[in-house]
């Protein structure tokens, strides 16, 4: 997996065609990142859920210590982007995480 | 039920708070926290927290790009030992870093081939850090995953 994927469209489109998954965290939740569009744009089977604890925190923790238990935050804000619910999201994530680690 | 792919728990960031972010992890429903290495500092204490209850901590085993620097072959070889030891998740994480630092540009590229050696040879996920070096990243792996 390439773990806190922050790249364009292009890039994710490649990286899914090598057969890689994309790791989403906190920066999901940040203003411009842009990270939004690109995860609209190429779909959620190649989406697992990351926190990078203790960087990078979602908002609004943002810049303060980041810990597995905004997991949700990042959940929640996914969920927002794909116009699905949040128990979908974690259904689709998990899943995707047993697969790629043979959990 | 939530898996956190990547969470350095480990990290002495989390030493006075052992305890209790494990359980508001579990309380947020992650059931499962993987734990990428970053290099020989921090191997024994990221172990350690193999032990850990209520939420299930898996190890991966791997050396971050950040801390390739002269003794990167030393690294190396004790990542060797542990992946004939015993069983990991995953390799990580490794890849590139060009962000902070670039000095040890050529070793963050023959420890993360190593690396991805290693992970075919064990059947094993890897676990790819890009900080500015996504496309480098993409054509490195893509020699790889090209030669079958």
């Amino acid at each position: 997996m390439f773990h806190c994927f922050g790249g364009s469209r292009e890039e994710a489109n490649q990286i899914i065609n090598l057969g890689f998954y994309l790791g989403i965290g906190g920066v999901l939740t940040f203003k411009k990142s842009g990270l939004d569009e690109v995860i609209k744009q190429v779909g959620l089977e190649r989406v697992v859920l990351e926190t990078d604890a203790p960087y990078l925190a979602p908002v609004p923790y943002r810049g303060k210590r980041n810990e597995p238990s905004y997991i949700p935050l990042i959940a929640q804000k996914l969920s927002e982007v794909m116009g699905v619910t949040i128990d979908e999201i974690a259904e689709i994530t998990t899943n995707n995480a047993k697969k790629l680690f043979n959990l | 039920m939530f898996i956190d792919t990547h969470a350095h728990v480990y990290s002495e960031q989390f030493l006075g708070d052992k305890s209790k972010f494990l359980e508001r992890a579990a309380l947020s429903n992650v059931s499962t926290i993987l734990m990428p290495a970053i290099d020989a500092q921090t191997h024994a204490a990221m172990l350690e927290m193999e032990a850990s209850v209520p939420v299930k901590c898996i190890s991966m085993i791997g050396l971050h790009p950040c801390s390739v620097k002269e003794d990167f072959e030393r690294e190396l070889e004790i990542i060797d030992h542990y992946l004939r030891n015993r069983k990991f998740v995953a390799l990580g994480e490794t890849g590139l870093d060009f962000y902070w630092d670039t000095t040890f540009k050529e070793q963050q590229y023959q420890a993360f081939e190593r690396q991805i050696e290693w992970a075919i040879q064990y059947d094993l996920p890897i676990v790819i850090h890009s900080r500015s070096s996504t496309k480098e990243c993409i054509d490195l792996v893509a020699r790889y995953v090209n030669r079958g």
